[in-house]
Formats: C-alpha cells, sequence, structure tokens
C-alpha cells in the first residue's frame, strides 16, 4: 500500500482531496510542527503518523482535514509530553527530549516551558498562525493564546537574554 | 507590531531547527488508506451499557463511594457560582473504598494549594441526583437507581503555569483513583497505580478530622448489601440537600486557611420538552421501562441486521478496550462527539446488560431497548437508543449520545 492508493471514504457533497494529497502535502510540515514541539524527529514522525492514521479513520466526518490534523499533532505532542514527564519521573536520567540545533539557548528554553505554552509560541513564530487560529489548535479563546504567549516569551527573555 | 529580540531570534531559532528536520515521508501503515473495514471482532458477553455513553456526555458519570452522609465540610467563604461537570477543570475521583480521612486530605490539600481556585465535592448520592437531573429527559431512560459509587471532586483552578505538576500532586494523593484535567480543550486522563482499590493507604498529610463527623457516627464503607435495596429505589431528594453547609460548633484553628468548598446545589428539575402527544410533566425517572416503537420497514436480511447490531452494540460496550476505539466508527458525527466523551474522563463499569430488543424503523435505522447494570450493580439504566446504518456500519445516532 502506498500512498498514491489512498482512496479515503468519499465525504458526500464536500470538495476536497484525498487522504493522499494531505499526506504529500502535510506529512514534512507536520513533522516539522512535531519535531519543535517534542525536540525529536523520531517522535514527531510517529506522532503524525498516528495522527494520519486518526485522520483516516475519521475521514469521513472531517471538514478541515488540515486543521484537523494540526490539532491531532499538537494534541498527540501533548500526550507525548505527559507521558515523558511521567517516565521521567520513575527513571530521571533515561528520558531527554534531543534538541539538537544551531540556537540550543533558545530552544531549550522554549523545550522547558509549559507544553501549551511551547504549542502557543510554535504555532505563532514557526507557522505564523494567528490568535484565532491559534486558540482553534489549543481549543482555547484568543484572549488565552495571547496569555500563553506573552507568558512564553516573558520566560524566554528573562533565560535568554 | 514588529518582534523585538527574543521573538526574533525565537523565529529565527525555529525556522533553522525545522529546515534541519528533512524526514522522508514514508507510507502510512498497510492498509491505513483503505476505508475503514467493518469490525467483527469476538464480543464480550454482556458488558458495558450506553447508558454509560449517556452519562459520560452528561459529564457525570463518576458514581461514588460510600460516604457517611453525616459527614460534613466547612464552607468559610467560598464564593462563587457552584462547579458544573461542563466548567470542571480538573475532576478528582476517588477510589471507591476512600476513607472520610482521604476525602479530607484532598480537601486539605484543595484549600492549602494556591492552583486551586474553588472546588466542589460530591457524595456518590449528590452525583446520581445530577445524574437523574440530566437525563430526566433524555429519550428512553426509564430509570436510574444506585446503590454505591466513587465520590467526585471539581476543581476550580487559578492561573496554573504546570497542569502536569498539579495533575501529579493530585492522583498521588491517599485514596485518589484517578484525574481528569482539562484545560484549554487539552484533556489528559492521570490514573493512580499503586493504589489498590480497598487497601489501607498511609496518608501523607496529618489525618484531619472532618468537622461534624465528631466520630460519634462509624463511617460505613461497606456499599449496602444489593438485596436490601430494590434496583429502582432511588435515593429520596433528601441527599440533594447540600451536606456542607453547616457551620460546624467549633471553629478551625486559625492557621488552616479558609474552605475553598463550594457545595454542591443540586440541579433543578429539568423542565422537559413536551413531546406531541404528552403532557408537559416532567417524566418521573419511576416510570415504566420504555418500550420499543412501532415497526417500520426492516432491512433485506433483518437477521444479519440484528446480527451485527448486536456485534456493535457489544463491542462498544467493551470496556476492556480504550473509549476511542470502541467508539471511533461506531458513533454518528464520531469526530465531534468522541472528543466530548473522552474528555469527560469517565468510563463507569457496567457489570451487565442486557438487550431486551430491536426494532427495525426503516431499513436503515433501529431502536435498541436494553437494560444496563453499573458499577458493581449500583447504577440500573434501562434505555431505549437508536442506531442508523452509514456506509454500512450500524452506529450510535447523534441523538442517542446527546
Amino acid at each position: 500500500m502506498t500512498v498514491e492508493d489512498a482512496e479515503p471514504r468519499p465525504a458526500p457533497g464536500r470538495t476536497r482531496g484525498t487522504l493522499a494529497e494531505l499526506y504529500a502535502a502535510q506529512y514534512l510540515p507536520m513533522v516539522r510542527l512535531g519535531y519543535l514541539l517534542t525536540g525529536s524527529t523520531a517522535v514527531a514522525e510517529d506522532l503524525v503518523q498516528d495522527s494520519f492514521v486518526q485522520l483516516q479513520r475519521n475521514w469521513a466526518g472531517v471538514r478541515e482535514p488540515t486543521a484537523y490534523l494540526r490539532r491531532s499533532v499538537v494534541n498527540a505532542c501533548n500526550t507525548h509530553h505527559r507521558r515523558v514527564g511521567r517516565e521521567r519521573e520513575r527513571f530521571p536520567g533515561l528520558v531527554r527530549d534531543t534538541v539538537v540545533a544551531e540556537d540550543t539557548d533558545t530552544l531549550d528554553a522554549l523545550a522547558a516551558l509549559p507544553h501549551r505554552q511551547r504549542a502557543a509560541l510554535v504555532l505563532r513564530y514557526y507557522e505564523d498562525r494567528t490568535d484565532a487560529e491559534i486558540a482553534e489548535v489549543l481549543g482555547c479563546r484568543p484572549a488565552t493564546v495571547r496569555s500563553l504567549v506573552h507568558r512564553g516569551l516573558a520566560t524566554l527573555r528573562k533565560v535568554i537574554t | 507590531m514588529t518582534d523585538d529580540r527574543t521573538e526574533q531570534r525565537l523565529r529565527r531559532a525555529l525556522q533553522n531547527a525545522a529546515r534541519e528536520v528533512d524526514a522522508p515521508m514514508g507510507t502510512l501503515p498497510e492498509g491505513t488508506l483503505e476505508p475503514t473495514p467493518v469490525r467483527r471482532r469476538p464480543r464480550v458477553p454482556v458488558p458495558v451499557a450506553l447508558a454509560l455513553a449517556l452519562l459520560l456526555v452528561a459529564g457525570s458519570v463518576a458514581l461514588i463511594a460510600a460516604r457517611d452522609d453525616s459527614s460534613t465540610s466547612v464552607s468559610i467563604g467560598a464564593a462563587g457560582e457552584p462547579i458544573t461537570a461542563d466548567d470542571t477543570d480538573i475532576q478528582l475521583t476517588m477510589d471507591v473504598n476512600a476513607t472520610d480521612d482521604q476525602i479530607a486530605g484532598v480537601r486539605d490539600f484543595a484549600d492549602a494549594s494556591p492552583e486551586i481556585a474553588a472546588y466542589t465535592y460530591l457524595t456518590w448520592q449528590e452525583l446520581l441526583v445530577e445524574v437523574r437531573a440530566r437525563l430526566a429527559c433524555a429519550p428512553g431512560v426509564a430509570d436510574v437507581t444506585a446503590q454505591d459509587g466513587p465520590s467526585v471532586f471539581r476543581f476550580r483552578v487559578a492561573t496554573v503555569d504546570d497542569d502536569q505538576a498539579l495533575e501529579r500532586a493530585l492522583v498521588a494523593l491517599p485514596g485518589v483513583a484517578e484525574v481528569t484535567a482539562r484545560f484549554d480543550g487539552m484533556t489528559s486522563v492521570a490514573t493512580a497505580t499503586a493504589t489498590p482499590s480497598g487497601t489501607a493507604v498511609v496518608p501523607t498529610m496529618p489525618p484531619t478530622v472532618v468537622p461534624g463527623t465528631g466520630g460519634a457516627t462509624p463511617t460505613t464503607l461497606a456499599p449496602e448489601p444489593a438485596t436490601t435495596t430494590p434496583p429502582t429505589t432511588l435515593p429520596e431528594p433528601a441527599t440533594t440537600t447540600p451536606p456542607t453547609t453547616t457551620v460546624p460548633p467549633q471553629e478551625p484553628p486559625s492557621t488552616a486557611p479558609p474552605s475553598k468548598e463550594i457545595p454542591f446545589v443540586a440541579p433543578a428539575p429539568a423542565q422537559c420538552t413536551a413531546p406531541p402527544s404528552s403532557d408537559v410533566v416532567p417524566r418521573p425517572m419511576q416510570t415504566p421501562a420504555a418500550t420499543l416503537p412501532p415497526a417500520g420497514d426492516p432491512p433485506a436480511d433483518p437477521a444479519a441486521a440484528e446480527q451485527a447490531i448486536r456485534e456493535m452494540w457489544a463491542y462498544t460496550h467493551d470496556g476492556s478496550l480504550p473509549l476511542e476505539d470502541r467508539f471511533r466508527d461506531h458513533l454518528e458525527d464520531a469526530d465531534e462527539l468522541l472528543p466530548l466523551m473522552k474528555s469527560i474522563g469517565q468510563d463507569g463499569a457496567v457489570k451487565s446488560a442486557n438487550i431486551l430488543g430491536i426494532q427495525f424503523l426503516s431499513p436503515t435505522r433501529a431502536a435498541l431497548l436494553s437494560q444496563n447494570v453499573f458499577q458493581g450493580g449500583s447504577l440500573d439504566v434501562v434505555q431505549l437508543q437508536y442506531v442508523v446504518l452509514i456506509d454500512g456500519q450500524w452506529k450510535w445516532t447523534r441523538e442517542t449520545q446527546c
């Protein structure tokens, strides 16, 4: 089975691309988003794969597949952080994020933020999303997004300046 | 608005880091891009009930521990509206055998935690009252009874920078079975791992005597024998009286933080919308069991269709499977309703269930009457629900779940 074979269930009355087209167009952007939220390419790839599988299962009822996918990836990263947090408690030192990049100070500081602040900053400064769009992904109000971004930036300023 | 230096640096770091990721696009797992097949798994005999889904969506599923009605709490200066299932940031479910000391320990933690703004505690009886109110107008629900279950705390948090830490702290408290946190649309469930039900747990906080108990009334932890209460008997409305309004004769020490507890307030009786042919009085819960509607045109192969419905019913009631797996392909508008069900974070535990009858209303729609017993025989629900055939798969209808 390859991507080209994709034939998701049709959505009557809706015009949109196929799942295969979405996969081709959004796989790498979503992996990059997942990487910025988890610090691991391997983890991001797994989470994005899972998100596509979940999207396929709900394909017939999803109105905006890309938005659904983005939210799914962010939620999966959130779940990943929670799981890693618990594993860190049980096996301290064995689990760590693997952020390897040019500006490690900034990314390390970003990785240390609470996941919602991190997600808000990544969606704002990597994906250039508006408050309303970020609120849609995070499932909160735009005012909450502004608060998350403000608090996240405030923490970053203390750490990296 | 222009970026300041930190924002510019962050933006640049993110772009650079993302460019380093060049993951080759692989293929999805085998079969992923094919239409989802109809599941035909072996079914577990008689597990979960459908009312449960109703209860899940209603946000009130957790049924509760046998907590002595005489136990009281202090309500001093706790302000604000009662915390309902819909505006709860964190719901904490106690172990079904949690002791009064353990419940008091959670109260102490909440009162002392700056991250918790307010909370409401519900005994199982109070939660049942709420469930009854929510289900009073639900189609097909003829009766709801309960004999025991876990109690729950509902927390409304103040500003929380690290909700995971708060969630971990709560789930680590003695007597806590599960903590469901819901922040900004993200939901997580933490389950206590090292506290087997009924096991004595050494409290991490000094034992607290709940004001008002005075030790005069021993706390009964064991549920009432099932034989002593007819399964159709509901607790008297008297249990709806908030037990938290009594100010104890002795004031707590001045060093103790003021309680943030908001007493439970029983919901007002539901004003059901009268169906065209019935009166306007809300249907009492003790009405005779619902009956199946008149039959319509059956599908081409009624026996096969009924078998498929029964298999779907059993699969969605299989408590050993994750909720999402059970309902993802068996629920109308699953992408919209499933997150709601998951957000409740409770799946209850159906002890037994029986399909009382299936009636085809059309080739693609059927009514299903079932009787379900939850939580160790504590909750008994007779329900009339509907299923619909979509893309070759029988699914619970939206109206059934809502």
